[in-house]
């Protein structure tokens, strides 16, 4: 097994070690299914011993919902489909902002709170969005399912010369598999098994292991699909690959975000926050 | 007209000893009421204009950050009337104009796209953003709405970015050039009944003297914060019977005056 993999498969197990009640979200995207392979790789039987969870937004496109449910059935998941049918009623995709917090986040906060989960595994990548470099294979959220990677100090604790932050979480050894799952005051725990894995990675994992996958990614009339997300919010790319070798030719030589398709405005607006250091 | 003109960061500590290259905070200064809000919270953005607006405190409409959980946060998440919520319903010509308590600011009857989503970060977008919310005001006043409500953001990220350096003075001097077209030209100030409120949301000083932290000493994109905010925010009225201590008093001045 390649060492990358390796690790993936580590923190699942310490995963599954350290928490009683994990859930997994899957969003039926390439890392997802990854993801979802790996924990099955990890525990005898192949089974999938975490409850799935799919954040329905009710504006998903149709290939989605199609693909959730035969790999629920192939790989006998226990799925929880959740929809915030009120948030739903007050939302249009018109607005996309308003649309995608009543839709995914409440949604989400609905579901950890319901089924009670202290750890949520999901299948972010560290190059996926530059704003996810900074995250941790282990990642405390607070009530607020706000994450506080640094603070400032107080005045007592400035040294002149030093940094003015201190660093609320403690480096991760990734490479001897060492990390931190208990976190004070936390109110659950994000794990992110694959988040040193590439989007090449994945794509060359899918092929070797023959995985199944959304046919929104291959190339039909000259466009496909990179990244999946809602269907208002999510256009294609120029694109003629339409097999995954020539999906990994493709990104071997394109530039370009890989979620160059999803809502602009919104990514743009978080990246400046992000840059000013406004979140 | 009511026009209520928010100038975010603006602070006295740079305007009372400029006014020699600010004819028109000058004029103001010589022709209406001013006065300096001490605040009694925290000098944070989102809050204070939020609460400028509904005539709530923080603790009451509960809006202090742009983004929560991940997700930038928008009207919608703030369970609150503003002051445009409240005299549309009354049957008056309420206009908003960029008003940054969210990102990209918030428009009411007005259409219009905030500069930089409404956060200019370079000399570019600091012009871009006087010159179009310039325009868009100078083209709403002749429309003669009963209210106005505009909000330029350009100072806070200029003397983030700058304070204590020569530059900060002379984009002053571009404000103030602004304040010229909008108030003078256009014959404004000139008009018997106007009134007028302009007022920022907090002060400024150097990063180090500041109470509060509202960003850190270096950014992820690298760039060094030379100042934050003070709790002194700046206040000039003409014309307006209620007695504005407070941010929040703007909402019950505005209130008060269209009941």
């Amino acid at each position: 097994m390649d060492k990358f993999v390796q690790r993936s498969v580590s923190v699942i197990r310490e995963a599954k070690a350290s928490y009683k009640n994990i859930g997994v979200l899957f969003s039926t995207g390439k890392d997802s299914v990854c993801l979802l392979d790996l924990i099955r790789k990890s525990f005898p039987g192949g089974v999938v011993p975490f409850k799935v969870i799919h954040l329905d937004t009710g504006e998903k496109f149709p290939e989605i919902y199609e693909f959730r449910d035969m790999i629920a059935k192939k790989w006998n998941l226990d799925m929880i489909v959740s929809r915030n049918e009120e948030g739903m009623k007050e939302t249009s995709p018109d607005k996309p902002f308003e649309c995608c917090m009543k839709r995914k986040t409440e949604n989400l906060k609905k579901v950890v709170e319901k089924y009670k989960f202290d750890a949520l595994m999901l299948g972010i990548r560290r190059d996926e969005h530059y704003i996810r470099n900074l995250e941790r294979y282990f990642s405390p959220r607070d009530k607020t399912m706000q994450w506080h990677i640094v603070r400032p100090k107080t005045e007592e604790e400035k040294r002149e010369g030093d940094s003015d932050f201190v660093y609320q979480q403690n480096v991760e050894l990734s490479g001897w598999n060492l990390f931190q799952t208990d976190f004070l005051d936390a109110h659950h725990i994000r794990i992110h098994p694959i988040l040193h894995w590439t989007e090449i990675d994945v794509w060359e994992y899918v092929r070797d292991q023959k995985l199944p996958i959304n046919p929104l990614y291959f190339a039909k009339n000259g466009k496909r699909y990179r990244s999946l997300g809602c269907k208002p919010c999510t256009k294609p790319i120029d694109s003629n690959a339409s097999t995954i070798d020539e999906i990994i030719e493709e990104l071997q030589t394109k530039k370009g975000e890989e979620r160059e398709g999803r809502c602009q405005d919104k990514e743009q607006i978080m990246r400046k926050l992000r840059a000013l250091g406004y979140c | 007209m009511f026009l209520v003109l928010g100038i975010d960061a603006a602070t006295w500590k740079v305007i009372k000893p400029n006014l020699e290259v600010l004819p028109n905070f000058r004029k103001l200064l010589d022709t209406c009421e001013s006065g300096t809000i001490h605040l009694k919270e925290k000098p944070y953005s989102p809050p204070l204009w939020c609460g400028m607006f509904c005539g709530k405190g923080s603790e009451e409409h509960k809006h202090r950050e742009y983004v929560v959980d991940g997700e930038v946060q928008t009207r919608e998440d703030i369970s609150v009337e503003f002051i445009w919520d409240v005299l549309d319903k009354r049957g008056y010509d309420i206009r908003a104009l960029n008003v940054p308590f969210v990102v990209s600011p918030y428009n009411f009857n007005v259409e219009f796209e905030g500069i930089g989503f409404g956060l200019p970060t370079d000399e570019k977008e600091w012009n871009e953003e006087l010159e179009k919310i310039t325009e868009k005001i100078v083209e709403l006043l002749k429309e003669g709405p009963d209210v106005l409500i505009a909000v330029f953001t350009s100072l806070d990220r200029i003397q983030h970015f700058h304070w204590g350096e020569p530059v900060v003075v002379e984009w002053y001097k571009k404000m103030d050039k602004r304040l010229g077209e909008i108030l003078f030209e256009t014959g404004f100030m000139d008009k018997e009944g106007n009134k007028l409120i302009i007022i920022s949301d907090h002060g400024f000083c150097s990063f180090g003297e500041a109470k509060v932290q509202t960003l850190p000493k270096i950014t992820k994109s690298g760039i060094e914060m030379k100042g934050d905010h003070h709790e002194d925010a700046i206040l000039i009225t003409k014309n307006v019977g209620y007695r504005i201590k407070r941010p929040q008093d703007v909402f019950n001045a505005l209130e008060k005056e269209f009941r």
